[in-house]
C-alpha cells in the first residue's frame, strides 16, 4: 500500500536537531582560528621583549652581565622593569598587550671551573596567560656570553 | 457495498507550523550571531596580523641596521624623532638616518652612501608616534631604544587597533662616538 504521509513533526524536529549538533563543530573552528592569531601575536610580542632583554643583557660586561641575569633571575612583570617603564612614559603608551606578561632570566654554567670564568648561557623566558584559560604560554631565547667578545 | 475511501492525507496542523517556524528562526538567529561575532574575530584578527607585519617589517630594519652600526652620527639628545648613524657594509661605508615623520605617521630611512641616496618609508600611515633614545656611555654606544605606538584604522565593524611596543638594539661592531667629529 502506497504512503503518501509525509515526515512527521518529530522527524523534521530531530532532523534539525542533527544539522545544529553537525554545524557546531564548523563553527567552534572559526573561532579557533581567531585564537590561534590572538595567540600568534603574543608569540610575536613576546618575542620581542625576549630579543630586546637578551640584547641588553649581551651588551653588558661579562661579570656585570652575569650580575643582571642573577638579579632578573625571578618571575617579574613586564611593565614593572625600569627601562620599559621609563620608555613608555615617554609616548602615550598602551599597556594592554603586556597584561600579566612576565619574564625571567636563567643563567646555566659551564661544567668545568676554567669554562664557567670564560662563558655562560642565558636564558630568556618571557611567559603570558591563554585568553580564557588558567594556563600560560611561554618561549625562551638563548645565547652564550663569552668573556671576551668573538 | 461500496467500500469507503479513507482520507489520510494530513497536514500539519497550525501549531506545528508555528512551533517549526519558531524553532527554525531561533537557530537562525544563533547561528547569524555567531556568524557575525565570527566574522569581527576574523577582522579583528586580520588587523592584528596587519599590526603584526608592520612591527615585523620595522623591527627587523632598525635591527638588523644597528646590528652593523659602527659609529654614532647624530645621537638622539636634540632631536629624539631621528638617529644617525655609520655602518660598515659590504666594504663600504654607509650613512644611515633615521626619522620619524609625524605628517605621515611614519619613519623614514635615508641611506646615504658614495652613490645616489636612497629612501624609504617604514610603517607610512600607521606610526602615530616615536622616540629614539640612543644610549652612549663613556663615548662609546651601547644600545638604541625605541617607544612606537601602531595604529590600523577601523571599518565599519570593528574598532581601531593599537599596539605600543618597547625595543632595545644593540650593534656587534661599534667605534667610539666622537660627536666633535660627527657629519652635519
Amino acid at each position: 500500500m502506497k504512503s503518501d504521509k509525509g515526515m512527521s513533526f518529530i522527524e523534521i524536529i530531530i532532523t534539525l536537531f542533527i544539522v545544529t549538533v553537525a554545524v557546531l563543530p564548523l563553527l567552534t573552528s572559526i573561532g579557533s582560528t581567531g585564537r590561534g592569531v590572538y595567540s600568534m601575536g603574543k608569540h610575536q610580542i613576546a618575542g620581542l621583549v625576549a630579543r630586546s632583554l637578551l640584547d641588553r643583557l649581551m651588551q653588558l660586561p661579562f661579570a656585570e652581565c652575569r650580575n643582571k641575569c642573577l638579579e632578573l633571575g625571578s618571575e617579574t612583570l613586564v611593565t614593572a622593569d625600569a627601562d620599559f617603564a621609563r620608555l613608555s612614559a615617554l609616548i602615550a603608551f598602551d599597556a594592554k598587550d603586556y597584561d600579566r606578561m612576565n619574564f625571567k632570566v636563567n643563567v646555566t654554567d659551564a661544567s668545568t671551573a676554567e669554562e664557567q670564568s670564560l662563558m655562560f648561557v642565558i636564558e630568556v623566558t618571557v611567559s603570558w596567560p591563554v585568553a580564557n584559560s588558567n594556563t600560560r604560554r611561554d618561549l625562551s631565547f638563548r645565547a652564550i656570553k663569552y668573556e671576551t667578545r668573538i | 457495498m461500496k467500500h469507503a475511501f479513507k482520507n489520510n492525507r494530513q497536514a500539519f496542523t497550525l501549531l506545528e507550523l508555528i512551533v517549526g517556524l519558531l524553532i527554525v528562526m531561533l537557530i537562525y538567529a544563533s547561528f547569524s550571531r555567531i556568524f557575525s561575532s565570527s566574522g569581527q574575530q576574523i577582522e579583528k584578527s586580520s588587523r592584528m596580523l596587519e599590526l603584526q607585519g608592520l612591527l615585523d617589517s620595522v623591527e627587523h630594519c632598525i635591527r638588523e641596521d644597528v646590528r652593523k652600526l659602527k659609529r654614532v652620527e647624530l645621537s638622539t639628545e636634540a632631536n629624539p624623532g631621528r638617529f644617525c648613524f655609520m655602518i660598515s657594509d659590504a666594504d663600504k661605508v654607509v650613512r644611515l638616518e633615521y626619522e620619524f615623520i609625524a605628517a605621515r605617521k611614519g619613519i623614514l630611512r635615508r641611506e646615504l652612501s658614495a652613490g645616489a641616496p636612497t629612501s624609504r618609508m617604514l610603517g607610512e600611515g600607521h606610526i602615530l608616534a616615536c622616540v629614539f633614545e640612543a644610549l652612549v656611555t663613556d663615548g662609546q654606544f651601547k644600545r638604541l631604544d625605541l617607544a612606537m605606538n601602531l595604529h590600523v584604522d577601523s571599518n565599519a565593524e570593528t574598532a581601531d587597533r593599537d599596539l605600543s611596543v618597547i625595543a632595545h638594539f644593540t650593534s656587534r661592531c661599534t667605534d667610539p662616538y666622537l660627536p666633535w667629529l660627527a657629519a652635519p
